[in-house]
């Protein structure tokens, strides 16, 4: 009996000896997990909710301006306002499976594009402007998509924009509308800041890889803001149902009316990466770095990852300026954005999973 | 005394199977493995997990050729899970013994055979432990059957009755060791580097299980543990000490993985192996006149026919998990053979796919899986070829329903295993509604890169 057992640990020995030979750069040793999270939740989350804040306060304070003296400096105030949250949601809007943004589904109520415009305009006509009714409106009738539409437009100068607020037959209500539309948002955002006053403290100490772990929400989120960006700001728009090219519907991009659609590819990549790296602290971008060194068989995850972003951002700037227009004229060009970001989406939705082994679904489960 | 060499070996197994030995183990395996049923099921009722596996989803992944095999009604459900819970404190008190064995066994299994989203192997080995129950007097001891008067009391039974058992679990751990046997679990310590890597918060032992050498300690001792353990539990020198080692293996992964009641099962099971003086000792308290020796007899004919079918059983459980050779591609990609083998734990296995269903008049549409499946369904059939078929097929009638002629579903799917790089798992181009379910190899999936 020693003696096998002393065989085995003599074999177990040079296994060990010998697949520690083959990775040189084994680095091992814990990580630590609190410090990625509290890195997450206080230097890239809270703050990118918060500039949200103050972006949603300035678009507020120059919708009052624009309602009481609407001209077309006022307009521009408000262009600029609708743009700058507009931009600072896009980076609020990959935490959507982090905590509190799911509970009031804040994408769906905040960003449903494209618009509506002919429900918004009926709206509008019919005088229903009201919060309430914007707060139970459809998703396509609401949100910062409905500014965008209202506030820009590809065929109208400013000049016959302002119309719609001063000599329109409904000015009043297109005021109305709008300010609305900004107090649903508030309604969004104050629900999401509430709560996550609570939600910090669990969120900074769920560091395991079940179903309801930390692991679990940010692999899920960064998921879940890949295929909204490969499904709605690229593919429906190239004509893709699912991953099958039907027929272009060059309108249906986001940012369509502002004609700055590529502009927001460019931005979705950039919050993507500032996600994975955790901005300039630890992120998942160096958790996958720690783990490559010993639990993935092929390749360099984190930096595979990194690499297809930049494929990514060169395949967008090549749609650019107007991805509606060169849907038109150059098909060839967002099939190609189609297939990098289709590829994105399998790197961080098959790959990083497996990688962390964390569990992407949302149930508890008996296990073997 | 002295016996040719073949006629040793002849007396031999006649003593495996019926020597008169004491029913003691046999009792005292009933009574634990009655309470562990019991809280298991209760435990499985109080998660909530009868609405969330039986009554919220709108389809089934039903095992094939047991396509009629269909959930109850929310309420119906419940009684099923009550019904379990009465058969088995019934199964632990000894009273109405078979029959409760009986009703627990269909019960079991009736709701295992309705979603292969949920197979788990421990949920198996329940299913075949307590159909092995149904056919072994458990009840003439120790039992308030023999209390009542239900059943004569014995104290003697064949020794198949208990060596079943004893087989049954040194199959379930000596298959999940062969298993084991493979270039990811012993070379690459996959997966079990990816899942330690998740634990390495956990105080104590934590900073230990981020050593680099630990998977690799963690995967080599697991092998040879479940191919040996069988061994050391039958030696009656080394079986405390393989008990002990039962209990530090099981609670171990237990504490490390998400395994639910599994390494409770296999404590209780393996309970089976003690002597029956150690089961005897602990079966005083109910049975006080141990010195009466009874033996307990059965027709010849009967006897002879549940020999037969346990022969038969057995066969089976030795062939199933072989089953794979028969297939082309590797087993763990493919899963073609994958159940019921006691492959345990090998697998870090994710998947991402995309439905979409033509129809000839030119629509279009990808299926919005969240509207069929539960989360849970979604992640289990992304990487089994099967289930996608099957929700292939569920999704082609749904649309026809409504109106599509003769759609078609094509799935984009792509699946990582082990740590590797992802790689496309179903051939795109196939129309899986023209495709159809069969024990024959699925052409459909594609190699892995």
């Amino acid at each position: 009996m020693k003696y096998i057992g002393w065989k085995l640990m003599l074999a177990l020995g040079v296994v060990v000896i010998l697949s520690c030979e083959k990775d040189p750069d084994d680095l091992g040793g814990t990580y630590d997990k609190k410090a990625l999270f509290t890195n997450y939740a206080d230097n890239v989350i809270l703050p990118s909710y918060s500039n949200y804040e103050d972006k949603l306060d300035a678009l507020e304070t120059a919708l009052t301006d624009f309602n009481e003296a609407p001209d077309t400096a006022a307009l521009r105030e408000v262009q600029t306002a609708v743009l700058d949250a507009y931009a600072a949601w896009k980076s609020c809007e990959t935490f959507e499976k982090i905590g509190p943004a799911e509970g009031i589904e804040a994408i769906s109520n905040t960003n449903t594009f494209p618009t509506d415009t002919n429900a918004v305009l009926l709206n509008i006509q019919n005088g229903s402007t009201g919060a309430a009714f914007i707060q139970t409106a459809t998703n396509t009738q609401k949100g910062l998509p409905v500014l965008e539409y209202l506030f820009f437009s590809r065929q109208l100068s400013n000049e016959q924009i302002l119309e719609r607020f001063t000599t329109h037959a409904k000015a009043a209500d297109f005021k109305a509308y709008a300010t609305s539309v900004v107090t649903d948002l508030n309604r969004v955002y104050g629900f999401i800041k509430t709560n996550w006053v609570n939600y910090r403290e669990d969120f900074i100490n769920a560091i395991g890889t079940d179903a309801g772990s930390s692991f679990s929400a940010l692999v899920n989120t960064i998921a879940l803001q890949t295929d909204n960006f490969k499904r709605h700001q690229i593919g429906i728009p190239a004509g893709y149902v699912g991953n099958v090219f039907v027929s272009v519907l060059p309108t249906k991009t986001e940012m369509y009316h502002a004609n700055k659609s590529v502009e927001y590819m460019l931005l979705t990549l950039d919050n993507m990466e500032r996600v994975m790296k955790g901005g300039s602290g630890p992120g998942l971008y160096d958790y996958l770095k720690h783990l490559n060194a010993t639990s993935t068989i092929g390749g360099l995850l984190a930096d595979d990852i990194m690499a297809q972003l930049a494929v990514c951002r060169q395949k967008a700037i090549a749609c650019g300026p107007d991805y509606t227009a060169t849907i038109n004229a150059d098909k060839s060009k967002s099939d190609a954005l189609f297939l990098e970001a289709k590829k994105l989406l399998v790197l961080i939705k098959v790959d990083v999973p497996s990688a962390v082994g964390v569990s992407i679904s949302y149930s508890d489960n008996d296990g073997d | 005394m002295m016996a040719t060499k073949s006629g040793n070996k002849n007396a031999f197994f006649f003593n495996l199977l019926m020597g008169r030995v004491h029913i003691a183990p046999l009792a005292s395996f009933r009574i634990l493995l009655g309470i562990m049923l019991f809280f298991s099921t209760a435990r499985f009722m109080a998660k909530g997990w009868i609405d969330d596996l039986y009554v919220k989803p709108l389809y089934y992944f039903s095992y094939y050729g047991f396509e009629w095999i269909q959930p109850a009604s929310r309420e119906g459900m419940y009684a099923i899970y009550v019904v379990m819970l009465i058969a088995a404190l019934l199964i632990t008190l000894g009273l109405f013994y078979r029959v409760a064995a009986l009703v627990f066994f269909l019960a079991f299994t009736y709701v295992e055979l309705l979603d292969k989203t949920n197979y788990l192997n421990h949920y198996y080995f329940v299913s075949i432990v307590s159909l092995l129950m149904v056919l072994v007097p458990a009840n003439k001891f120790a039992s308030l059957d023999v209390k009542f008067g239900f059943t004569e009391r014995a104290t003697h039974i064949p020794a198949w009755c208990i060596n079943i058992f004893k087989l049954q679990i040194g199959i379930v751990y000596f298959f999940a060791g062969v298993a084991k046997i493979n270039p990811d679990w012993l070379l690459h310590a996959q997966p079990l580097k990816i899942w330690l890597s998740g634990r390495d918060y956990l105080p104590v032992i934590g900073p230990v299980l981020a050593l680099p050498v630990m998977p690799y300690i963690f995967s080599w001792v697991g092998m040879l543990f479940d191919i040996s353990i069988f061994f050391f539990l039958i030696n009656r020198k080394t079986r405390p000490f393989a008990y002990t080692a039962v209990v530090i293996f099981h609670m171990l992964t237990g504490y490390l993985f998400q395994i639910g009641v599994f390494p409770y099962v296999m404590m209780v099971a393996t309970w089976i192996f003690f002597s029956e003086q150690f089961h005897l000792r602990i079966l005083s308290v109910f049975d006080k006149s141990q010195a009466v020796i009874k033996n307990y007899t059965m027709l010849p004919a009967v006897q002879h026919l549940i020999l037969s079918l346990l022969t038969i059983h057995f066969v089976f459980q030795l062939l199933l998990p072989m089953r794979y050779v028969l297939y082309p591609g590797k087993l763990f990609w493919t899963e073609q053979g994958y159940r019921f083998s006691w492959r345990v734990m090998l697998m870090e296995k994710n998947g991402y796919t995309s439905f979409v269903v033509k129809d000839k008049t030119g629509k279009v549409v990808e299926v919005k899986k969240s509207n069929y499946l539960t989360p849970q369904q979604d992640k289990m059939m992304s990487t089994q070829p099967d289930m996608i078929l099957q929700f292939a097929h569920y999704v082609a009638d749904e649309y026809a329903r409504m109106g599509w002629k003769n759609p078609a579903v094509y799935v984009d799917a792509y699946v990582s295993l082990n740590g590797r790089r992802s790689s496309q798992f179903i051939d795109p181009n196939v129309d899986l509604a023209k495709e159809n379910e069969s024990f024959l190899p699925k052409k459909w999936i594609l190699a892995p890169q």
